[in-house]
């Protein structure tokens, strides 16, 4: 065998030193989003773990639509079998407390990519991002839309813009009923640093938000992750009358439990609104009167439930059901 | 023998071609239009010093994103911590040790407005120190205070944040200076707002390059598509340390001497046009934090000082 000589082995360092630095990019590439991530609890963990109390929109730009729907709401909804297994759409799912798995498609001749995809451990929403790359379709006005809808994304620097429409109606906050309109669409940044994902969602709706809600999701990088399958099927674990919808009639006003009473939000915060948002709200707090105490409320809320259900059952006067508060459930 | 020089020739200079594409690559984005054009170089952490012109540079001259002027914190994450004083004994989300809530514990709602503590607006100054003054609802006021110190100022709380960039060290990576121990030591007496180091962040220069290559000519060879590729934006990164102690809510969770922040800003539009900023905070305190705390702000550009309202907080021992 041929003796190398010092050029020989010069010249093979400086290509290997080539080839590490060419493919440096790419092998980059593949960590900025790509795999399992786990949502960072610390923040409004009270919304999106447990579920907020119902009747608790503060801090929320909600139209008054908005709030007038939410009052209908009965989260006794989840049991409803048609509505049972409802994936999470795209403007929800991510601000959940659930795992999160992204991967992403590059065309095999031209090395670009044309989607990214991902999903939720939590009933297994799966959405794509079509980049510029996928020469992906528009889809017309009239096309369906989608719980997870239709996503273009692009990268500004190492930030990726994804803006989604095409979105069926579903829910801001799903345990409280706060709605959206199959107008809404989604605006995000989403960009990392170290092992931080950091996704910064603007929500906008002309039907039921007076300004877009922009929200940070923050998940942790899992190097070893994994995700079960959910394959959620219908069961009947409530028993309900055939036809049964649960709901409030409208123009009831409470909506209130103990645990939101015990946590001393006032009743008038409590409503909403863009103006709960800015920090002079916090001098407008100091002129609130005290808020009634649980008691009072739940009297209140007995008698309009009582109304309620004389109503439903077309008699004028009927007696008053169990307390109610205690028994909604909150959501997931 | 001629050969092999020739191909050992060819090969360096492919080499060559190849590092200084990296190096290209590597190079500073062009910030905002109204910034100044950052030089090439690299910062703290990013292994390596900047060249002749980034020492020359300030932080102001290299700033990637525009932070000046007023803004506003838009609450609509965990408002009932951050926009009132959550009942005493409520520390949900905060993953404290054992023996941060015997502290906690020792808030005295009479100290803030006895049975109304809540909505009183009467908020102990703890709350508004390093670790927490950011998730506090406020205006910021953002300017240059010098060419290399960025100064916040907050109406809510009056309180005066200086983030500090080194001269000639403009850009980098925090997280890598903080690894390396170049930042992340003490500088001096403990205050509210402690020492901040800042850096500007370059866009993930490997992964933008990529991700970009639609947008520049193909080549053959290795790297050649990087070259001349520049990317836009970056963020601020800073490092927070020698804090006095103070609270993580209003409501006195307590974080302690030995607290080390690392936050990134980021600015945006929202579809109406707005620009905004974000801000990730990630706490690290091994005396009462369990594990990192990691929470964010949103802040709303406002056109001017006309909703500036300064609030004292409460100085309580």
């Amino acid at each position: 065998m041929k003796k190398l000589s010092g050029l020989d082995v010069i010249g093979a360092v400086i290509i290997a030193a080539a080839v590490f630095v060419g493919l440096q990019p790419f092998l980059g590439a593949q960590s900025l989003m790509s795999g399992y991530w786990n949502p960072l609890g610390h923040q409004d963990n009270y919304h999106y773990g447990g579920g907020p109390d119902p009747g608790d929109f503060s801090g929320l730009p909600i139209t008054d639509a908005a709030r007038k729907a939410a009052q209908q709401y009965d989260a006794d909804e989840f049991e409803i079998p048609e509505l049972m297994c409802r994936p999470f759409m795209a403007t929800y799912a991510p601000r959940t407390l659930s795992t999160m798995r992204i991967w992403d498609t590059t065309d095999p001749q031209t090395q670009e990519q044309t989607k990214i995809e991902s999903t939720m451990a939590f009933a297994n929403p799966h959405r794509t991002i079509w980049m510029p790359a996928s020469n992906h379709p528009y889809p017309s006005a009239a096309a369906q839309h989608t719980w997870e809808g239709y996503s273009t994304g692009k990268w500004m620097g190492n930030v990726l813009w994804v803006h989604t429409d095409h979105l069926k109606q579903g829910y801001l906050q799903r345990s409280q009923g706060l709605l959206l309109s199959d107008k809404t669409t989604m605006d995000e940044r989403i960009f990392r640093y170290d092992n931080i994902l950091v996704d910064i969602m603007m929500i906008s709706d002309p039907a039921y938000l007076s300004r877009p809600f922009i929200y940070s999701k923050l998940y942790a990088y899992i190097p070893q992750g994994n995700m079960d399958p959910y394959p959620c099927a219908v069961h009947n674990q409530v028993p309900f009358p055939q036809g049964y919808v649960p709901m409030r009639l409208p123009f009831y006003t409470t909506n209130t439990n103990d645990l939101f009473v015990n946590k001393g939000i006032p009743l008038e915060a409590a409503k909403g609104g863009e103006q709960t948002m800015f920090p002079e709200y916090q001098d407008y707090m100091k002129t609130l009167p005290p808020n009634p105490t649980f008691q009072q409320l739940d009297a209140e809320q007995r008698k309009q439930l009582a109304e309620q259900t004389a109503i439903a059952q077309g008699k004028d006067q009927s007696p008053a059901p169990a307390p109610r508060p205690q028994q909604q459930r909150q959501g997931r | 023998m001629k050969l092999r020089l020739m191909l050992g020739s060819a090969a360096l200079a492919s080499a060559v071609a190849i590092v200084q594409g990296g190096l290209t690559a590597q190079a500073p984005a062009p910030a905002q239009p109204q910034a100044p054009a950052p030089a090439q170089g690299q910062g703290r952490g990013a292994g390596g010093r900047g060249g002749a012109a980034a020492a020359q540079q300030s932080g102001q001259q290299a700033a990637l994103i525009d932070l000046t002027g007023y803004w506003v914190s838009v609450v609509d994450e965990d408002w009932r911590f951050r926009m009132m004083t959550p009942p005493k004994g409520d520390y949900a989300q905060v993953p404290m040790t054992p023996a941060a809530r015997p502290i906690a514990d020792t808030f005295d709602p009479a100290q803030y407005g006895g049975a109304n503590y809540q909505t009183s607006g009467i908020v102990d100054c703890r709350a508004y120190g390093g670790a927490n003054v950011m998730r506090m609802p406020t205006r910021l006021h953002i300017t240059w205070d010098s060419p290399d110190v960025l100064k916040i100022e907050t109406d809510w709380g009056q309180q005066t944040r200086l983030l500090r960039f080194t001269r000639g060290q403009p850009f980098g990576d925090m997280e890598m200076a903080l690894r390396s121990g170049e930042v992340g030591g003490t500088h001096g007496p403990a205050s509210m707002q402690g020492y901040s180091a800042a850096a500007w962040e370059q866009p993930f220069r490997f992964n933008a390059v990529n991700y970009q290559r639609a947008n520049v000519g193909r080549g053959g060879g290795l790297g050649q598509n990087r070259a001349g590729e520049l990317q836009s934006g970056g963020d601020l990164a800073v490092v927070t340390t020698d804090l006095t102690p103070g609270w993580l809510r209003r409501n006195g969770a307590p974080y302690g001497t030995r607290t080390r922040l690392i936050e990134h800003f980021i600015t945006f539009q929202d579809p109406t046009g707005k620009d905004w900023f974000t801000d990730t905070i990630e706490a690290i305190d091994p005396e009462f934090l369990a594990t990192p705390f990691y929470t964010s702000a949103e802040f709303q550009k406002e056109p001017d000082a006309s909703k500036w309202a300064p609030h004292p907080c409460k100085q309580v021992q």
